[in-house]
């Protein structure tokens, strides 16, 4: 599969470029409007994590995006030096509670969860390395 | 990247968004659902046929608007959602609070 990296800094005013840039990667294998959707919600939830608690110094500091994907599926990575962060460590918000008692944290990720086929976080050194897989063709399948 | 259209159709009051949902632009669609909602509009349709997904943060301003239409006694109902819409409301438990519809209200 060809990989591809998209660097972009720790601000939520990159966002729109790292859309736009999946997109791009993802048009390259044909892949549905579905799928590109798909990529850049779950990215977006992880990057947004990222650059909200990775960091605490106020500096600048780049974050990896990974697109590797051809016409069966796609893997998507995130890596980041911020501090050690399992996002699967959060517990997945109570979905039935009452709507005044509704927790949005651990929301975004039980989405990436629930959406992808498989995901993964380990820490390299000093690096936090998130991954996450999906197989095309099943992409608006009911979990 | 996200529009958000106000019309009238008939006794209801329809909020229309296009495009995404996402960090950058839940809070615009989040001020023009308080604001209707403050303002007061008792039959209200958010109509989803335009959007391509929406982030955590804007499941966040759905429940937002749910609580503040619950507190005027209004109504709130969220209109042709996409396959992955519908799952995703589904996901984070919204199909049970929301009244999703297929087309809009007559």
């Amino acid at each position: 599969m060809p990989a591809n990296t998209i660097v972009i800094r720790n601000s939520f005013a990159e966002l729109a470029r790292l859309n736009r840039e999946v997109g791009e990667l993802l048009a390259a294998v044909n892949a549905s409007p579905a799928i590109v959707n798909l990529a850049e919600l779950v990215l977006e939830e992880i990057v947004t994590n990222v650059i909200k608690y990775g960091f605490t110094d106020g500096a600048e500091h780049p974050i990896e995006i990974g697109v590797e994907a051809d016409a069966s599926g796609m893997t998507l990575s995130v890596i980041d030096t911020g501090r050690e962060f399992n996002p699967l460590s959060l517990p997945d918000p109570d979905i039935n509670a009452p709507i005044e008692e509704r927790e949005i944290g651990g929301l975004g990720v039980m989405m990436v969860r629930t959406m992808m086929d498989s995901v993964e976080y380990r820490r390299e050194g000093d690096k936090n390395i998130f991954l996450m897989r999906k197989k095309f063709g099943d992409e608006t399948a009911t979990p | 990247m996200m529009q958000v259209e106000e019309k009238q159709h008939g006794e209801w009051t329809v909020l229309a968004l296009t495009g995404k949902i996402s960090t950058e632009t839940a809070p615009e669609f989040q001020t023009r659902l308080l604001a209707v909602i403050e303002r007061g509009a008792p039959k209200l349709a958010v109509d989803l046929g335009g959007v391509d997904y929406i982030s955590s943060i804007g499941i966040r301003v759905v429940m937002l608007g749910l609580k503040g239409q619950r507190a005027k006694k209004g109504e709130l109902v969220f209109c042709r959602p996409n396959d992955s819409l519908q799952m995703l409301f589904k996901i984070t438990g919204l199909t049970g609070l929301v009244k999703i519809l297929p087309e809009l209200p007559a």
